[in-house]
């Protein structure tokens, strides 16, 4: 569905966003560029406060009254998101980009039933009776697989399970069949069985209509059932950028490195340690001119203290942000003497 | 079955109500707040039926009860006396529960309705707006209520429509302050942001969403205010301000009355002051019971 030939349907370029606090800025993000076309799936991966979401709500225009983007670019279809108007940028919220987010708990509006805040979604950008609206509603409800969808669209929130709510909040980011969507960490909130069912919902939903999806995540182990393609993110810059399987075959940024070693594994010899990445994350008072994990690393040279690395292509499809890459079998080793004990 | 139909299934247990059918739920149960609605109810029903109830009528002197022109204590002509100007004192409590109800419901409307105006723009829009509004609001806020209500008489002049818009008016900026307040706490929440994500338009997400979330502290204010507003005019009217014309039966103008025979005739202070006190504890119990229904720590709950 890409409008000129050859242009990704949703391509963000060199997005920087800044927050005026009275600490003074916050340099959330520094520079990110990916771009996403139809049935795409692509996880941005980071800890707290890497300017994941940030990115994501930008591009959106949600951004909080503190934030602005100071430069770059987010195009849907060709259209730059970031200069649309109010009016304009609304009508492609929820029809074209929709968002799903963290919390299911917080992200419904306590006093409304579902069904009407289902139904607000549709309602608002499709001309809609009050009965059609209302049959499509149930509809929507019963494929993001709630059982008598008619009887529970009267619920409040407070009668649904966080997994249920879940899939009522999928139910109304879908509504409008939008061509993109952006789940912004759409299971950290939930039990590790209800886990796997929502995404396995949503992977079922965008496959079917060939939807763009963009995960943001930080549970590594998501990614590597969901998407295609992972951008590791930290200090506002993406860090590496893989395909899933590259990555988490040889994974050649230290943070990526380390993020693949603090997660547990069942397979460890018993007694065995995990590694936690030292030190503390980036404060991003200050933009960066240094390698942003560079305090942190354990493969830092000098040239990491003076300048930015910049995303470099390693192999087809693999770049890497850092001027001392790990070695390509480090994390293979590792494994191997992980399971040996 | 699917783990969500199971979920489904656990969760039918739970009877399908609303967060404000719970909360009613909860104030019927609150043995205050049911004393408040019963002083309101009995003061509702005596306004309603004051023809019935009374016997004689509320502005009509009977000379032939005074004696020796002074007012006099319950009889069985006259349940609770005639006052000094000969009208039957229980005919003038009845009826003077229609102005105390009218007043109560008349300058709460006003001070509500402008407060949810002037509270919802200022704590949704912010910035210049709010500063400007709320700026104003504590200037308002900065006089005395009663001493402002007083400024506003004069300046408007005596009578019972102008007691009222002055007492209403004072009572706006407690309103939007509080509205204000409790907006921007709704304001920043994830299900505001989830609505903006949808595309819903902002004064959409403000009346059908942020509203709705920030009212229940309003309306516990409002009970709470009809108490004030009854006990404001009953001081205007106290201080001769509230009347035109001195037949009209006002709970506060007939203390005024009853002020220089406190010694030989209390009854005629005693009377008025208990009519005043039962509607303003019955309000403020209402108001109490409601602010513990409505309390968002207890939602849910049954």
């Amino acid at each position: 569905m890409s409008s000129a030939a050859g242009e990704p349907l949703f391509a963000v370029d060199g997005l920087r966003v800044e927050f005026w606090t009275s600490r003074g800025n916050i340099y959330a993000v520094n520079g990110v560029s990916y771009a996403v076309n139809p049935g795409d799936t692509l996880a941005i991966v980071g800890e707290s406060g890497s300017g994941k979401s940030v990115s994501a709500l930008a591009a959106l225009g949600l951004l909080p009254r503190a934030g602005r983007v100071v430069a770059g670019s987010a195009k849907y279809q060709g259209r730059d998101l970031v200069r649309l108007s109010d009016r304009a940028m609304r009508s492609l919220r929820g029809k074209d980009i929709a968002m799903i987010f963290q919390d299911p708990m917080t992200s419904l509006n306590p006093v409304l039933t579902i069904g009407r805040q289902i139904r607000e979604a549709l309602q608002t950008h499709l001309d809609l009776s009050k009965s059609e609206a209302l049959s499509r509603t149930a509809d929507l409800l019963d494929r993001v697989g709630i059982p008598s969808p008619k009887a529970r669209l009267k619920d409040y929130p407070h009668q649904f399970s966080g997994g249920m709510r879940q899939r009522a909040m999928i139910a109304m980011a879908l509504a409008c069949e939008p061509k993109v969507v952006i789940a912004d960490e759409p299971t950290t909130a939930l039990d590790v069985t209800i886990q796997a069912q929502i995404l396995e919902l949503l992977r079922e939903l965008v496959t079917e209509r060939g939807t763009a999806l963009i995960l943001i995540t930080h549970d590594l182990g998501v990614v590597a059932g969901m998407c295609e393609r992972v951008n590791v993110m930290y200090g506002g810059i993406f860090v590496e950028t893989a395909s899933a399987k590259q990555l988490f075959a040889r994974p050649r940024h230290p943070y990526t490195l380390g993020l693949l070693q603090s997660v547990p594994r069942l397979d460890a010899a018993r007694g065995g340690r995990l590694h936690p990445i030292p030190g503390a994350p980036r404060n991003m008072l200050s933009p960066p001119s240094a390698c942003p994990f560079q305090p942190r690393c354990r493969f830092e040279v000098d040239l990491s203290r003076q300048e930015v690395p910049p995303l470099v292509e390693v192999e087809r499809g693999h770049a890497v942000a850092c001027f001392n890459p790990v070695p390509e079998d480090e994390w293979a080793r590792d494994r191997a003497e992980v399971v040996a004990g | 079955m699917s783990i969500a139909q199971l979920e489904a299934a656990e969760i039918a247990f739970e009877q399908p109500t609303g967060l404000w059918r719970d909360a009613m739920h909860r104030f019927v149960r609150n043995p205050g707040a049911m004393v408040g609605v019963f002083f309101i109810s009995a003061i509702v029903f005596c306004a309603i039926f004051a023809p019935w109830l009374a016997q004689h009528a509320p502005d009509q002197p009977d000379y032939s009860a005074l004696h020796n022109g002074f007012p006099t204590g319950p009889s069985a002509k006259h349940w609770f006396g005639v006052d000094t100007n000969a009208y039957d004192e229980f005919a003038r409590i009845v009826y003077g529960a229609r102005i105390s109800l009218l007043v109560g419901v008349v300058t709460v409307a006003i001070g509500l309705s402008a407060g949810l105006v002037l509270g919802s723009i200022a704590g949704f829009v912010g910035g210049t707006i709010d500063a400007v509004i709320m700026r104003c609001m504590d200037i308002m806020l900065a006089i005395p209520g009663f001493l402002f209500a007083i400024g506003l008489v004069a300046l408007l002049g005596p009578g019972l429509r102008n007691v009222m818009l002055a007492v209403g008016i004072v009572q706006v900026p407690i309103f939007a302050r509080l509205l204000r307040g409790s907006i921007l706490a709704q304001r920043e929440s994830d299900y505001v942001l989830a609505a903006r994500a949808v595309g819903v338009r902002s004064p959409s997400i403000l009346v059908a969403h942020v509203v709705p979330n920030a009212i229940s502290p309003v309306i516990v204010q409002a009970t709470l205010s009809m108490a004030t507003a009854i006990i404001d005019v009953a001081g205007l009217g106290f201080l001769g301000l509230a009347l035109a014309n001195p037949a009209t039966a006002e709970w506060g103008s007939m203390l005024t009355r009853a002020n220089d025979y406190l010694v030989s005739t209390p009854f005629l202070a005693i009377i008025p002051g208990l009519a005043i006190l039962i509607s303003v504890l019955g309000f403020n119990l209402i108001g109490d019971g409601l602010r513990e229904a409505l309390d968002p720590k207890l939602r849910g709950r049954v």
